[in-house]
């Protein structure tokens, strides 16, 4: 028995196909094409008289009753996880880096000193009338997250992989806004915690910087190990 | 269909010994290499082998190549260095859970 190979037109059916279906990310297709095409060949090849379409509703019935759901939902889910992995795995990097880590605790004391220094000298913002060292802390936060969002191209914002990986990362720089205090208080007690948690915020974010362009690096050089293979947008080209 | 059930449990450790003996497979190729060697008896579905590849890829046990292969892209599964040495312990461990199976199953007569 001779084995059917697809054309590349039979290939655009197949794509189709899965496009029709709601897998419109490339990369997400390309997980699906190649076993979808095997199966569709083997349905082929055992009943030479098949026509393509009858051959690719039943290659898609034997992915059972979730059809193409199963792939892209794990992808999805382990890719978000190995993203994490990253992640996590760069921030213990940073954490056992001697030398970044007394960069780290002098930027900590710098602000803890300083935040002190506005509390008790009520030095405040012209707009909130907040502690000043604290507004400053929450306004290099949001430049540095907008100029990294900046650098990301418009291609590889539309990548599935940058897509996961802001993910991942988007909820870190929130989180810590929202616990960021910066109300002014004459409590000696208040002061020191206030002044603490900003330098540790300012010490974490950081942290999270490193880890975050690290974790945009490795989505990257996925996205374009995919691209080389699939240099078209079009996911049906 | 209840050789499947059992198949679920242990899908992690046969793609480690089919990457372990073959060096690298693809997705469609290791669905074909079970049905083949256990003359279609097990029967391992895309639901079940993605999220198990995909898992294992994650928690770094193995690595994937891309190649242009018939027109289209096609994944390369490999096993890491730790995905090497997990598979060692990991058929042990399956072949020790078989081995207590079988002797619930067939019990030895003990005179008493």
């Amino acid at each position: 028995m001779d084995k059917i190979k697809l054309s590349q037109e039979q290939l655009k059916e197949l794509r189709y196909f899965i496009y029709k279906r709601g897998f419109r990310e490339p990369e997400v297709m390309m997980e699906i094409l190649d076993h979808f095409a095997c199966k569709v060949e083997d349905k082929l090849s055992a009943k030479p008289g098949m026509s393509l379409e009858e051959a690719m509703k039943e290659a898609h019935n034997a992915f059972g009753y979730n059809g193409f759901y199963s792939i892209k939902a794990s992808l999805d889910v382990f890719t978000r996880r190995r993203y994490k992995n990253i992640y996590w795995s760069e921030v213990k990097a940073v954490l056992s880096n001697i030398r970044l880590m007394i960069v780290l605790t002098g930027l900590g004391y710098a602000v803890y000193a300083t935040s002190v220094w506005a509390f008790v000298n009520k030095h405040t913002d012209w707009l909130f009338e907040e502690n000043v060292v604290g507004i400053c802390v929450w306004l290099v936060m949001l430049i540095v997250e907008l100029y990294k969002l900046s650098q990301i191209s418009k291609d590889l914002k539309k990548s599935y992989h940058t897509h996961i990986a802001r993910m991942v990362i988007a909820f870190t720089p929130y989180t810590m806004w929202m616990f960021l205090p910066t109300s002014m208080t004459d409590s000696p007690k208040r002061i020191l915690l206030s002044s603490l948690v900003i330098a540790l915020i300012a010490a974490c974010f950081t942290i999270h910087y490193i880890a975050s362009i690290k974790l945009l690096k490795e989505a990257k050089k996925d996205y374009e190990e995919f691209k080389s293979f699939h240099p078209n947008e079009n996911p049906l080209a | 269909m209840e050789q499947n059930q059992v198949v679920k449990g242990s899908l992690t450790t046969i793609i480690m010994k089919l990457l372990e003996d073959n060096g690298r497979m693809y997705g469609y190729e290791m669905t074909k290499a079970v049905k083949e060697i256990t003359a279609n008896k097990m029967n391992i579905t895309e639901a079940a082998l993605y999220p198990a590849l995909h898992k294992l890829v994650a928690d770094d046990i193995l690595t994937t190549t891309s190649e242009m292969v018939d027109g289209r892209m096609r994944k390369y599964y490999t096993l890491t260095k730790k995905g090497k040495k997990e598979t060692a312990n990991k058929i042990s461990a399956l072949k020790e859970a078989l081995n207590s199976v079988q002797l619930i199953l067939n019990p030895k007569i003990v005179n008493g």
